[in-house]
């Protein structure tokens, strides 16, 4: 199982504490995106980045959705940029570094830099959740 | 209405139906998508998502990013307006120019907005403010939105722009792409936010010294068929057509993004609506239950 428990997903982006507003965006788009409405998931996501660019959610919820219309390239993108405005100055946002090694492995491009990306990452955070997700992560993809 | 007939009302974007396994729900446990943090909502229920996107702290953080989207778009604008002007005098000098000359405009056009959004990427990884951060958001809902409606819908031919030139256009976003996962990349390997900038700096170079590497082909065809077909009364034609497509290209990037913020905006209308409604409905419940 690859999905936060619900008590971690408030510190993820490392930034600054989610507002109720943020989260019901996101339940909001989540929702969407889980009952197949790709393209409403897809406005509700780009909503959400405007109002919260640092949440890595919305950059994992507008990449998802162009996964989801075989779009795999401009996922790989926004991953990217996520991983880059999500992340803290720790380290790079872990899911969206993941979710880069994801793609890159399903297009058969070599996932091993962005996995070592993520494991490092994950270390510097510390948090045990993102250590444990990313080595199951890296065990799949092998 | 409820909120998610109104955003659906508000895309009209469908999905592929050409992938129809791609579209298969995934497997909960296979997303890396976080679950929704429902603890942070008082219930579950649709109408709490309403009440709560109807905060004032939402409104706030609308507003701020409503004033930084404004003010990049007016930049934007002000590039167009400048693109339209420099492409008016193009058209001047058109006449005596043949088909190649006119296809290292379009070209340009291409570079233009990649540069744009490369020179986002490198605002964000050298200063790593707020400002830059929304407009690195941005930069990805453009790339969100403008693959959607141009992949889905070919409104860019629509709109008159030929499939060669709409082709361009998905090599510009890819140009931006590139960029993008450079940084990314670098970022992640290098941790400073120094050295990020200035490979994406690099990269940004080497982006625009591809499309500045085919100008400059162009720029050589230009002489050629300069002396070779100045017969070309049909080149002529087609270079003047394909100079309305360079504006209309621009003008089909800036409209994006409009509408993307116009899709914001009328979520947030529809969920102002609907909180009323809401309000309503708990007043009559109220009285109701008084009797």
């Amino acid at each position: 199982m690859f999905i936060a428990a619900p008590s971690a997903v408030g510190s993820l982006d490392g930034a600054r504490p989610k507002s109720r507003a943020t989260e019901a965006i996101y339940a909001a788009g989540h929702w969407l995106l889980f009952h197949e409405r790709v393209a409403d998931a897809a406005e509700v996501f780009r909503v959400m980045l405007k109002v919260a660019p640092r949440d890595e959610r919305a950059w994992l919820g507008l990449g998802q959705c162009h996964e989801r219309i075989s779009q795999p390239l401009i996922a790989l993108e926004l991953y990217g940029a996520g991983s880059i405005v999500a992340g803290d100055a720790v380290a790079s946002s872990v899911r969206c570094l993941l979710a880069r090694a994801r793609i890159l492995s399903k297009i058969g491009r070599d996932a091993e830099g962005a996995l070592d990306e993520a494991d490092a990452a994950a270390e510097r955070t510390g948090d045990e959740q993102l250590i444990a997700l990313v080595r199951r992560e890296r065990a799949r993809l092998s | 209405m409820s909120t998610v007939s109104a955003v659906s009302a508000a895309s009209a974007v469908p999905v592929s139906p050409d992938s129809p396994a791609q579209c298969a729900p995934s497997a909960p446990g296979d997303s890396l998508m976080p679950d929704p943090d429902m603890a942070a909502l008082p219930s579950g229920d649709a109408l709490s998502l309403l009440y709560f996107l109807e905060s004032k702290d939402q409104n706030m953080s609308v507003d701020e990013g409503t004033k930084r989207i404004q003010g990049l778009q007016a930049e934007r604008n002000q590039s167009l307006v400048q693109e339209r002007q420099a492409i008016a005098k193009e058209d001047d000098a058109v006449k005596n120019r043949g088909f190649w000359g006119d296809l290292g405009n379009i070209l340009g056009d291409v570079a233009k907005v990649a540069g744009i959004v490369a020179a986002v990427a490198v605002t964000v990884c050298t200063a790593g403010s707020a400002a830059p951060v929304a407009a690195l958001a941005i930069a990805g809902i453009i790339l969100s939105s403008a693959s959607f409606v141009d992949g889905e819908f070919h409104v860019l031919q629509k709109l008159g722009v030929d499939p060669k030139a709409a082709g361009w256009v998905d090599t510009g976003m890819a140009v931006v792409g590139a960029v993008c996962s450079f940084g990314a990349g670098a970022a992640s390997a290098g941790g400073a936010a120094v050295d990020t900038a200035s490979n994406i700096g690099r990269a940004a170079s080497v982006a625009s010294g591809v499309t500045s590497m085919a100008q400059g082909a162009t720029t050589i065809e230009v002489g050629e068929a300069q002396s070779e077909c100045d017969d070309a009364g049909a080149d002529e034609a087609q270079a003047v057509a394909q100079s309305a497509d360079g504006m209309r290209f621009m003008q089909a990037v800036v409209s994006e993004t409009e509408s993307s913020d116009d899709s914001s905006k009328q979520i947030m209308a529809t969920i102002t609506v609907t909180k009323g409604i809401q309000n309503s409905t708990v007043v009559a419940a109220a009285m109701a239950v008084r009797g």
